[in-house]
């Protein structure tokens, strides 16, 4: 057991880090956060282009040097075409 | 009994650069629903700056509207403030209480709440150990009792019954979240509610990385609206 302070963080905080980040600067929460050898992935769905930008600066301030790949897409707001009738 | 058309979103998250998200819309809404039914997280961080930009776009109510709120409209502390100005306009805003909207000469029951996490059965947290724990139980039933009262109450009073909330009430509309984060995500105390008093339909939304389609073990039919989840400005179900 190390008896000194890990530096760098270990991974496995960073992703909570992340998501607490998120929450409370832009109240997103429900952006996914996967660590890959890669990088940083992003996923889920917000509802305006400028708040999945936000998310992507957000995170980019959070994880250093390490490549953020924004996947997190923006919700379609068209009309349905039809309805479901309920039985 | 006429058939009623219910539109329905959840988590439309309004923020103050949400005007014009849902205007063009509407229109198409009152062609094609009789009612609209919003499920909770109406605003972005619950601050009523946000909840003014959602009125302003609402005003004037294409159809009758019911809402709920959710987690998000509490963030700040002005629930009653985000409640308060969308009532200005006109919607119709539920927290342990129903509403009876008479749609061609069929009465529909609306009993809304806000609903609270807690998890489902075999992986629910208990009324147990340390007095934050209890607290936090204890709210999940109190607002699962809120809403029984609240469908029994429309009990001969309306011809259908929606029990609409934030939270969900079943562990199929949550399929596609990860796993772990269920109990801050539902209880299965509003399902019990539900299946106690009985409904046609639920409504909720919360759960953004979830499904649609799902059903309490009781038997009635259970919609997940989430806005991500649709992939649609609203969808329509049409009941009787």
């Amino acid at each position: 057991m190390p008896s000194t302070p890990s530096d760098p963080e270990p991974d496995d905080y960073l992703v909570g880090h992340v998501h607490d980040a998120l929450a409370e600067q832009l109240n997103e929460l429900d952006v996914q956060v996967t660590l890959a050898a890669g990088g940083v992935y992003l996923d889920g769905i917000v509802l305006t282009e400028e708040r999945r930008d936000a998310v992507a600066e957000v995170v980019r301030r959070q994880v250093g040097d390490r490549p953020v790949h924004n996947q997190v897409t923006v919700a379609p707001l068209d009309e349905p075409t039809e309805a479901e009738e309920i039985t | 009994m006429s058939q009623v058309r219910v539109a329905a979103v959840g988590d439309v998250h309004f923020g103050l650069d949400s005007a014009g998200r849902l205007r063009p819309h509407l229109k198409a809404l009152a062609e094609q629903a009789d009612v609209l039914l919003l499920a909770g997280d109406l605003t972005k961080c619950g601050h009523p700056d946000e909840a003014r930009v959602l009125a302003a776009e609402l005003d004037p109510l294409p159809v009758p509207t019911v809402a709920v709120l959710g987690n998000h409209d509490y963030h700040a502390d002005e629930e009653a403030a985000v409640a308060k100005l969308v009532e200005e306009v006109g919607v119709r805003v539920l927290e342990g209480d129903a509403t009876v909207i008479d749609v061609g000469g069929c009465r529909l029951g609306v009993a809304g709440v806000k609903g609270f996490g807690g998890g489902f059965p075999g992986a629910a947290g208990s009324d147990f150990g340390e007095p934050e724990m209890k607290a936090f139980m204890a709210h999940s039933r109190v607002v699962a009792g809120r809403l029984e009262e609240a469908l029994a109450e429309l009990e001969g009073q309306a011809d259908l019954r929606i029990a609409l909330m934030h939270y969900s009430p079943i562990e199929s509309t949550l399929s596609g979240e990860r796993l772990g984060i269920y109990p801050f995500l539902g209880s299965y105390f509003l399902a019990e509610a539900v299946d106690r008093a009985g409904a046609d339909l639920v409504i909720h939304g919360h759960a953004h990385s979830g499904s649609e389609k799902g059903v309490t073990p009781g038997g009635v039919p259970v919609r997940n609206v989430a806005l991500p989840v649709i992939k649609h400005a609203y969808n329509v179900y049409e009941l009787g």
